[in-house]
């Protein structure tokens, strides 16, 4: 039962399980935040094979949120379920479920073993549970997920461009890493923001965007930028109200938890008043870039 | 003792009060469906949901 362990800003998950016909690790962008040890991780997940007509166990269990997708969660006796499922199996069917306690550092994941390849390894944090784990821990004080892509130049600085769909953050990863020698792009979709010793460090995810770029590494935040695609580049500073109501539509809060709600809210706010967040409208080409530089400069 | 004269300088100049639309997008902020087509599993981007498919991109 050798556990694996990950690392995502800065914070580690080690998954294990006791079934030797049950072969895990993990896969895609997550192998990249891969670390080969840790004496005290964050959050410790046994995993282990469920059947399909196995009790889900959730008749006694309060529905907190309902994802209008793949997942659902639910609250009993201050635990946490996640009921994945997919329209892939009959009746809409379960294959995943993932317990944890109040404070989600010791969790469960159940594998309905019929719905898995087999004798294929799984990472059974698969999308979206691990983004949704890392979710719950940032909120509890700990820091806050944004749609953002990052962005570190070759003297250490970070650019933080924030947007939505389609707003242009992995083609502003490409122009960066094509123009500017040394430019390191953490993600181009999800970055994390924490503080630490009074500053704010951004880091890289493994939920990566159009680009599939994505780093375990961190850089402490310079200027962030609240993207927006136009005929001409111009900036434009924007109050700390507006700034932190900006960045609130583009981050990723636990939207069951209203402690987490209040703890995003609350962060968001004294980045803003701490961290000018401009509106960037650009060009998609490399005149964004030439743009943005010669702002900093 | 007499209150402090305000000096027109230290005025502080009425702006109007506005109110300013955010767009949120729910879909994207609750992680709904798929977004990684990588890994092995049944929420892989291979899927098909009824709804669209969120496979990797921003």
């Amino acid at each position: 039962m050798n556990p694996h362990f990950l690392r995502i800003a800065d914070l580690t998950v080690a998954f294990s399980t006791r079934d030797p016909s049950l072969h895990i690790g993990p896969q895609g962008a997550a192998k990249r935040f891969a670390v080969a040890e840790s004496t005290h991780p964050d959050v410790t997940v046994d995993v282990s094979w469920m059947e399909a007509t196995d009790p889900i166990g959730i008749e006694e269990a309060q529905l907190r949120f309902d994802s209008g997708g793949i997942w659902k969660l639910y609250e009993q006796q201050n635990e946490f379920l996640f009921v994945f499922s997919s329209p892939r199996f009959i009746g809409g069917g379960v294959y995943k479920l993932a317990l944890f306690d109040k404070d989600f550092c010791r969790g469960q994941v159940r594998l309905v073993k019929s719905c898995y390849p087999p004798g294929e390894s799984i990472y059974p944090l698969e999308y979206p549970l691990d983004e949704l784990l890392m979710l719950n821990l940032l909120g509890r004080g700990r820091g806050v997920e944004l749609h953002a892509c990052g962005i570190v130049d070759g003297a250490g600085q970070g650019f933080l461009f924030c947007g939505q769909s389609g707003a242009g953050k992995s083609t502003t990863a490409g122009l960066w890493q094509k123009d500017v020698p040394g430019a390191e792009v953490l993600s181009d979709d999800r970055i994390v923001i924490r503080k630490e010793s009074g500053t704010y460090f951004m880091y890289g995810t493994p939920w990566h965007g159009d680009a599939q770029l994505s780093q375990a590494k961190r850089a402490p935040l310079s200027r962030v930028f609240v993207l927006k695609q136009g005929r001409q580049n111009g900036i434009q500073t924007l109050s700390a109200a507006t700034a932190a109501a900006e960045l609130f539509a583009r981050s990723f809060p636990a939207f069951h938890d209203s402690s987490a709600l209040d703890f995003t809210v609350q962060f968001l706010s004294e980045m803003s008043d701490q961290k000018p967040c401009e509106l960037l409208t650009f060009v998609r080409d490399s005149s964004a870039v030439e743009f943005v530089r010669r702002s900093v400069a | 003792m007499g209150m402090k004269k305000q000096t027109p300088a230290a005025k502080k100049v009425y702006s109007k009060p506005e109110l300013t639309r955010i767009r949120l997008a729910p879909s994207e902020a609750v992680l709904g469906n798929c977004k990684s087509s990588s890994t092995v599993g049944p929420a892989q981007g291979a899927c098909d949901l009824p709804t669209s498919c969120y496979t990797s991109g921003s």
